[in-house]
């Protein structure tokens, strides 16, 4: 098990390699001078230059990508172009809130989601079933942020229960974890509808039941336990997802996270920041997936064993 | 198996609970910020939402709006420009220009910085020479050559060339001055600015909020709010519901449409007021057939002005007035040369040109709404006579520098200023083609000279007759056509009074009190 984790976790270096290699790329490749970004409309040409070595984008485009590498894995993200801060600090202001606001939100879609999807099974085409399968597919189909405005308009600016873009309470946490937990709740919702509805017809079910146990034992420890696997997965895709989501979320809510810095660095043309944005949701979202995947083990027997055999 | 599960569930729900209240933490100190609460006690804290953060609480880093609305409460000059443009004495109570090169500023006495520290002449000279060093906004001041302190009182600038328009330059936020003592690294400085300004530093979140208190010993008296917060909201339609809602007290930057639905809102004020930005088309006079003055001309009278603004601004902004000067600044000369929209006149230069059935050109643009907008209504506008611009769209860094190198025909641009030389010669100076603004590489020696005696002469009236004959001349050979003042706007909750708008987009707070 162990032998299992270590070598997921070594096989995450190759992945950041190959993510900030092609952010590191497109950022480079593509128009726009992060210098220009810098100086703005009006410089002398001797400003200019005196910017561009100091930034060393001078260099070549390799070198400075193997530079920033050497750096990096000695800590050192290197310091913002727009607010010259340390980037390991701009990220450390900003991703507890990031992390603050996908938790919640998928909480939410989790403990809404799965027993919605539980009672959608087991109550096959009931009213329950047909209204939460079509609200599940207009959750899917909706853009986040087109949503998230909807919801500013109706509860701020309308009802002015919660605020449209503040930071000091729990009520401001409220319509960006809606915002964001409605794709992920439609897709657990019918992820596990339909993952219940394959093992109900199982013939284990029915054999519990003849034994004469209770529908919500049967329901809930032989049935949803069994369907679990697909569910997990769905779950943790959706919790990296999540993690990308909050970019448009958190620009709507004026959130200060992650995802905002993001935006905000892209169109500065503020490479380190982006990069080590990007490492940072890209690492995150190979562990979520590595939690699930150990998950399966304790929900699963089957592929515990085959850990276990994986270790000798 | 059934203990194992439950030991995980209650794993996953601590560690949930363990980094909610980590993220909750850092945002606890801004609880005091909350407003539109109705309670008992006596409003003093604003909550200004900004569309962009501040990069740097220090503001001799870099040019930047976003900066400079949060420094310019911290920090005084020398001298200010009022809302109106006038030239108010600042630190300096006085001054006397001694020859085309020397200026004396007398200081106020008394004056205390933030940490109690009184302000003297050494502090004014380090905060200059402070500016000149720094590449990101030394470009309006390395005409100073020395500064000297005669005494605790006094100080004395001198310009390398003869040249008048050092004022109107010192009253910009990178001549801020700042406490010599307080900085002892940029990094230091950064994080605890400390200058002469209505309000002090108090916090300032990444990403967050930054917090300012007033200062109670500014020498103007203290300022009757007590606590400004700067809050970030980038979306335009975010900002107006905080005003509705009631979370800011001021927003700056309005969408347009958005000032229309609030203007029936009798909780919330709003305000609009001219920049000093223009926009502006150019032509690029090296490529053909824009070289010819006629082809120019009839582009000119192409335009529709009015029918523009209505556009893409919705009727928010102003005629620019066949100048690049925005009224107000000195030397305004409007309309000393019309081109009143007329197809039958421009139909006609053009055939006079030689182009009776018009020719195909490029316009380029920006990746911004403005631009994009703009560029759509002056292709169609031109097509009328005849000229098929296919128009270019590209992303803003690598625009300013394609413009600079000089490859495109016609183009969008606007450019603010807040005197005429800034503004005149990076338009038509030879001096500052490409980069430095001049994107049409039109000038001719008998130009530059005009521009460099009226930015030399101390004859006040000489200036300004040299002004307007220059921009006589530039209106006559149509470089570039100057179409609209860009209007800035802020609203407010109806009890906030006093507040008034900068036509630099950096408002000051000081003066803003609740009613």
């Amino acid at each position: 098990m162990y032998k299992f984790i270590l070598k997921r976790l070594v096989m995450l270096i190759p992945v950041l390699l190959g993510v900030s290699f092609i952010v590191f790329s497109i950022l480079s490749f593509t128009p726009g001078d992060p210098v220009e970004m810098r100086l703005g409309e009006n410089y002398s040409e001797e400003a200019y230059n005196a910017m561009r070595e100091e930034m060393g984008l001078n260099d070549p485009f390799l070198v400075r990508y193997v530079k920033y590498i050497v750096d990096a894995v000695q800590g050192d993200f290197g310091t913002s172009y727009r607010t010259s801060n340390p980037v390991v600090e701009e990220l450390a202001a900003r991703l507890p809130n990031t992390i603050l606001l996908s938790v919640v939100a998928m909480f939410f879609a989790i403990l809404v989601g799965i027993p919605l999807g539980v009672i959608s099974a087991t109550h096959q085409y009931s009213a329950v079933d047909n209204v939460s399968m079509v609200g599940a597919l207009f959750g899917v189909s909706m853009p986040n942020f087109w949503l998230g405005l909807m919801l500013i308009v109706i509860f701020a600016s309308g009802l002015g229960w919660f605020p449209s873009s503040n930071f000091d309470s729990w009520k401001s946490i409220v319509l960006p974890a809606i915002t964001l937990s409605v794709n992920s709740l439609a897709m657990i919702t019918r992820m596990t509808r339909s993952s219940m509805l394959e093992t109900i017809r199982q013939d284990y079910i029915r054999t519990a039941r003849a034994k004469g146990l209770k529908e919500s034992v049967i329901t809930i420890k032989h049935a949803l336990r069994n369907a679990m696997i697909p569910i997990v997965t769905t779950v943790g895709l959706q919790f990296g997802f999540s993690l990308g989501g909050a970019v448009l979320v958190e620009t709507v809510f004026a959130w200060p996270g992650i995802g905002r810095l993001l935006v905000e660095c892209i169109k500065l043309k503020d490479t380190p920041v982006v990069v080590a944005c990007v490492l940072v949701l890209a690492t995150m979202f190979s562990i979520i997936n590595l939690c699930i995947d150990i998950l399966y083990a304790f929900l699963d027997p089957r592929i515990r064993a085959q850990y276990k055999t994986a270790k000798r | 198996m059934k203990k194992r599960m439950f030991a995980l569930l209650t794993a996953a729900v601590l560690l949930c609970g363990i980094l909610t209240g980590c993220g909750g933490n850092p945002d606890a100190g801004s609880q005091s910020g909350t407003s539109g609460d109705s309670g008992s006690a006596v409003k003093d804290t604003l909550v200004v939402a900004v569309p962009d953060a501040p990069s740097y609480m220090d503001p001799q880093v870099q040019a930047a709006i976003a900066t400079f609305r949060v420094t310019t409460q911290m920090f005084d000059r020398l001298v200010s420009l009022d809302n109106d443009m006038n030239l108010v004495p600042g630190l300096a109570e006085s001054w006397d220009v001694i020859d085309d090169k020397t200026t004396v500023f007398h200081l106020r006495q008394g004056v205390k910085f933030h940490n109690g520290e009184e302000m003297t002449s050494e502090d004014v000279k380090y905060s200059l020479e402070r500016c000149i060093a720094s590449s990101g906004v030394n470009y309006n001041y390395l005409i100073i050559d020395t500064i000297t302190c005669d005494d605790d009182y006094t100080v004395t600038i001198t310009t390398k060339e003869p040249f008048n328009a050092l004022l109107p330059r010192l009253t910009l936020d990178a001549a801020s001055i700042i406490c010599k003592s307080a900085d002892s690294s940029p990094e230091e400085f950064n994080r605890h600015p400390v200058g002469a300004g209505p309000y002090k530093f108090v916090s300032w979140e990444l990403g967050g909020d930054v917090v300012l208190e007033a200062f109670e010993d500014y020498y103007k008296g203290a300022p009757a709010v007590k606590r400004v917060i700067f809050r970030t909201i980038p979306e335009a339609i975010n900002r107006s519901i905080g005003l509705e809602t009631g979370e800011v007290d001021l927003a700056y930057d309005l969408g347009i449409t958005d000032l229309e639905s609030l203007a029936g809102n009798d909780k919330v004020t709003t305000l609009t007021t001219p920049s000093n930005t223009v926009w502006y088309l150019g032509m690029n006079v090296q490529k053909a057939p824009l070289d010819n003055v006629k082809v120019r001309q009839a582009i000119a009278y192409a335009l529709n002005p009015q029918d523009y603004i209505d556009i893409v601004f919705s009727g928010e902004a102003t005629l620019a007035r066949n100048t690049m000067l925005p009224a107000g600044v000195e030397g305004y000369a409007p309309d000393t040369v019309t081109y009143d929209y007329n197809v039958e006149t421009a139909k006609a230069l053009l055939a006079e040109a030689g182009y009776p059935d018009g020719f195909a050109t490029t316009l380029w643009c920006a990746d911004s709404q403005v631009m994009r907008d703009s560029a759509v209504v002056i292709q169609e506008q031109l097509r009328q006579i005849g000229i098929n611009a296919e128009v270019k769209t590209m992303e803003q860094g690598q625009y300013y520098s394609e413009t600079g190198k000089g490859e495109q025909d016609l183009f969008i641009m606007s450019k603010t200023s807040i005197d005429p030389d800034s503004m005149l010669r990076a338009m038509y100076h030879t001096e500052a083609f490409g980069l430095s603004g001049n994107r049409s590489f039109w000038a001719t020696p008998e130009t530059d000279e005009m521009m460099d005696k009226a930015s030399t002469t101390t004859d006040k009236a000489e200036a300004l007759e040299l002004y307007k004959q220059i921009q006589t001349i530039v209106a006559e050979n149509v470089p570039l056509v100057p179409i609209a003042i860009e209007h800035l706007n802020a609203g407010m909750q109806s009890n906030v009074k006093g507040f008034g708008l900068y036509p630099g987009k950096s408002h000051y707070i000081y003066g803003t009190y609740f009613e």
